[in-house]
């Protein structure tokens, strides 16, 4: 089992590197979904870890990687917070990708960081009933459409018979609620606060098939980023370590679920439900070993080739 | 056009096809942001001997004509009412310029909140784009009819019906196959447009589906094969307007 | 001059009035302030010529469209076989000067002169067909059958009007200015066409014109509209013979006094003073 420890390497380099343009404040843009995953950049945020390492970071809405991505190679973004399926795509097609840091890990056991909802009187119980049904996804083609058709294929459907339908996260709910879309794979917390409302049932967890905790979104940069400002990305690194450390200690508290209210506009009330449910640890490693798993699920789908090395894309922060 | 003057043009095209084919095999240009022409056209080749076009743009395409030829209807009705009643066109006229400035793409996000993803908000909003350029033109076409050739109705006692069908729509109809020609192409875009966000097939859904898959030269394609569909539109409207106004040209 | 009242058959005007024009005037603007026509009466016998000449502003052409029953007037009476003129009377055509806009482009000569067809009386396509084609043929243009309007020079396009006039079988015509706006030699070859349907028919002609000569060269009578507010100032009976030629008719002593007396008429008050 390989494990990088990309950040314990980052730490002593950070250490022993001289920071030349420490003085001086950078701004860069981040291109964000407003979900769970980016907690810990949220954290480093209102707690002033970015500005302590003379970062100022400028989060942009984007509806998922698919999106982040160009964004991120034509320069309107220097980080992109994306899905690692879009990440290998785009690996496979020679984009010049890297990976800094780790974003969200799937817990393994319901309710996990993403899941099929369904309205409770649709009468939708497996795979086979949502054949020419719609199911919202937030982009086609990356983590949570491949996760959602592998769950429908296992329990009885045919995922090419199904209809998926592109919505941002932020809308599903009313989607749902509208009935414009029969299903939605939702992330937290619109899946949690889906789940508060009677009319809506869990349909399945696709990312809890097998109990294993799975890698799905990662920041990224273009490899000429990390030729030019490798402090830069030291600094984010810096900063989002310090995120993570903060959320997993500071779970559930009132500046947690008020910090988390504040960037999705969901009620703290509805944010604390949903906090209560399970104990959110986010990784400050990237899990290289269920990225394998995934690609073995991308390259059924035909959405991948063959395997890549996904190592090579990881980068230490010089 | 003539031979030579056509040839002038599509040389030009062909040079700088040229020119971005070198372009990106020389490295100036990303890759990941267009790839060389060569690979467009191969791409397009191979999805048209599989005949993966055939659906995508059947769908388009049919959605394109069912709203554009309710547009026509609609507008053309709407427009010789107003056009020939002052109080009627009085009842309307404030309501037609609220709703026409708006660009019709803006309306797809509210219209997807009332009537869903389906093919029923697609036709929808096409007919709503096609309806204003083909409503404004019919007016028009109504109320420039040269004095003359009422008066020559009238002098012929035609009765109201007759002048509408016999004499105001053949004389209005230059006017309304222009304002059509406008309402085709806006039609077309607001199909892809609606194709695009409301992702259930067609010519749009492609696109932005091999966005998404980072697959460009497959993307590039699938816009060539649109930019080939507003050509032959615009191709094939244009022999129905010489057709029907053969006369208006030489009555200038 | 000597006024009889002889009309072309025979019959005293006074006792066959067919068009009866009285007090009529049209004014324009609030108030009818503006005066184009002042206070016209006139008579139009049954089966007369008349034309009326007057200078140009004069409202002569829109007097002959209050005839029509195309604009209505401002105040006094018209009646056509004792009955008044409420919008476009039956049986009268009103040919008009733009000839070329008035026939329709989009049709066949022969389908513009089908569209003069009287739709309530039943025909079929065949006996529309032969009407039409004899109409054609009245004024000389059968060949042109399925031609259409812009492919006719502007006499021919006239002639087609007259045609479709000639299919609504009118008992009036009513002609504004039709020979304005073509050549000298194709106007002689108009007229004689018009006097030749005349002729051959019962047709009540009411021509407007400019032209003094072409007035009296046509009509049996020729009536002076005077400028503006205008009403008739004279009226003279042209008494020569007919049929008519266009070649001795001019040459005659009546025609040359007449021409002259009507050009005093007209060019009055126009004329620089010696």
């Amino acid at each position: 089992m390989l494990r990088r420890s990309v950040f314990f390497a980052i730490i002593l380099l950070q250490a022993l590197v001289t920071q030349v343009h420490a003085a001086e404040k950078t701004a860069l843009r981040v291109s964000l979904i407003p979900i769970f995953d980016i907690i810990p950049f949220q954290a480093a945020q209102t707690q002033g870890y970015f500005a302590d390492q003379n970062l100022t970071l400028d989060g942009t809405p984007s509806q998922g990687g698919a999106q982040g991505i160009p964004a991120l190679l034509a320069g309107s973004v220097q980080i992109a917070f994306t899905n690692v399926v879009s990440v290998l795509q785009g690996l496979e097609r020679g984009l010049p990708l890297r990976i800094i840091a780790p974003a969200q890990e799937t817990i393994g056991t319901p309710p996990d960081s993403a899941g099929l909802v369904t309205l409770a009187a649709s009468g939708i119980t497996s795979g086979a009933d949502l054949s020419g049904k719609r199911v919202g996804v937030n982009t086609r083609n990356n983590i949570i459409w491949l996760y959602a058709r592998s769950w429908i294929d296992q329990n009885g459907g045919d995922s090419r018979a199904v209809n998926f339908v592109e919505v941002p996260f932020p809308q599903m709910p009313d989607a749902l609620l509208n009935g414009r879309i029969d299903a939605a794979m939702v992330s937290q917390p619109y899946l949690g606060d889906l789940l508060q409302d009677k009319a809506v049932k869990a349909l399945g967890w696709p990312y809890s098939a097998g109990g294993l905790r799975t890698a799905t979104s990662v920041y990224v940069v273009t490899e000429r980023f990390t030729a030019e400002h490798p402090e830069l990305i030291s600094a984010f690194v810096a900063g989002l370590r310090k995120g993570i450390a903060w959320s997993n200690e500071n779970f559930g508290s009132d500046a947690y679920i008020s910090m988390v209210s504040g960037y999705t506009s969901i009620e703290p009330e509805k944010i604390k439900a949903i906090v209560k449910q399970a104990r959110w640890k986010f990784p400050d490693v990237v899990n290289v070993e269920s990225v394998r798993r995934t690609m073995e699920l991308m390259i059924h789908y035909g959405t991948l080739k063959a395997p890549i090395d996904i190592n090579a894309a990881i980068i230490a922060a010089r | 056009m003539s031979r030579y003057a056509f040839l002038v043009g599509g040389g030009f095209v062909v040079i700088l096809l040229a020119c971005a084919e070198m372009a990106v095999r020389g490295g100036f240009v990303s890759p990941y942001m267009a790839p060389a022409p060569s690979q467009v056209a191969l791409t397009l080749a191979s999805m048209f001997s599989e005949g993966r076009v055939l659906a995508p743009l059947g769908q388009t395409l049919g959605l394109l004509l069912a709203g554009f030829t309710l547009a026509c209807v609609l507008g053309i009705a709407l427009g010789l009412a107003m056009g020939a009643d002052e109080r009627v066109y009085n009842l309307f006229d404030p309501l037609v310029e609220i709703i026409r400035p708006i660009p019709k793409p803006a309306l797809i996000p509210p219209l997807m909140l009332f009537l869903g993803f389906g093919a029923e908000m697609k036709i929808v909003i096409i007919t709503m784009a096609a309806f204003f350029p083909i409503l404004i033109n019919t007016i028009g076409g109504v109320k420039t009819i040269d004095p003359v050739v009422l008066q020559t109705a009238r002098t012929f006692r035609v009765g109201p019906a007759r002048t509408i069908f016999q004499v105001i729509l053949p004389s209005a109809t230059p006017m309304i196959l222009a304002g059509a020609r406008v309402a085709l192409g806006l039609a077309l875009v607001v199909a892809i447009l609606g194709d695009m966000l409301a992702s259930n097939g067609g010519l749009g859904f492609e696109i932005v589906d091999m966005q998404r898959a980072f697959m460009l030269p497959e993307m590039y394609a699938w816009v060539v094969v649109v930019s080939l569909l507003g050509l032959l539109q615009a191709f094939l409207f244009h022999r129905l307007e010489s057709w029907l106004t053969f006369w208006a040209r030489n009555n200038a | 001059m000597n006024a009889q009242n002889i009309t072309p058959r025979g019959q005293a005007v006074a006792q066959h009035t067919l068009i009866s024009i009285e007090a009529v005037s049209k004014g324009y603007g609030t108030g009818n302030a503006n005066l184009a026509v002042g206070s016209v009466d006139l008579q139009v016998g049954r089966g007369e010529f008349l034309s009326i000449v007057g200078p140009s502003g004069c409202g002569k052409s829109t007097l002959l469209k209050i005839i029509a029953g195309l604009v209505p007037q401002s105040s006094g009476t018209i009646l056509i076989d004792g009955r008044p003129v409420q919008g476009p009377p039956a049986k009268l055509v009103y040919l008009f000067q733009q000839y070329a806009k008035s026939l329709f482009p989009w049709l066949t000569v022969e389908q513009n002169v089908a569209f003069g067809l009287d739709p309530t009386v039943a025909r079929s396509k065949a006996e529309r067909h032969a009407r039409c084609m004899d109409l054609l043929g009245k004024v000389g243009l059968a060949a042109s059958a399925q031609l259409y309007p812009y492919q006719l020079s502007g006499g021919m396009q006239q002639r087609v009007a007259i045609a479709r006039a000639l299919a609504a079988d009118p008992k009036v015509l009513l002609l504004d200015e039709p020979f304005s706006s073509v050549d000298a030699l194709t106007r002689l070859e108009l007229h004689d066409l018009v006097l030749s349907l005349w002729e051959s028919t019962d047709l009540t002609v009411v021509l407007v014109t400019h032209d003094v000569e072409e007035a009296i060269y046509l009509s049996d009578r020729v009536a002076v509209l005077g400028p503006r507010p205008s009403t008739v100032t004279h009226s003279y009976h042209t008494d020569l013979p007919r049929p008519r030629d266009p070649v001795a008719t001019p040459a005659m002593e009546r025609y040359q006094l007449l021409r002259i007396e009507l050009l005093e008429r007209l060019l009055s008050g126009r004329r620089p003073k010696p």
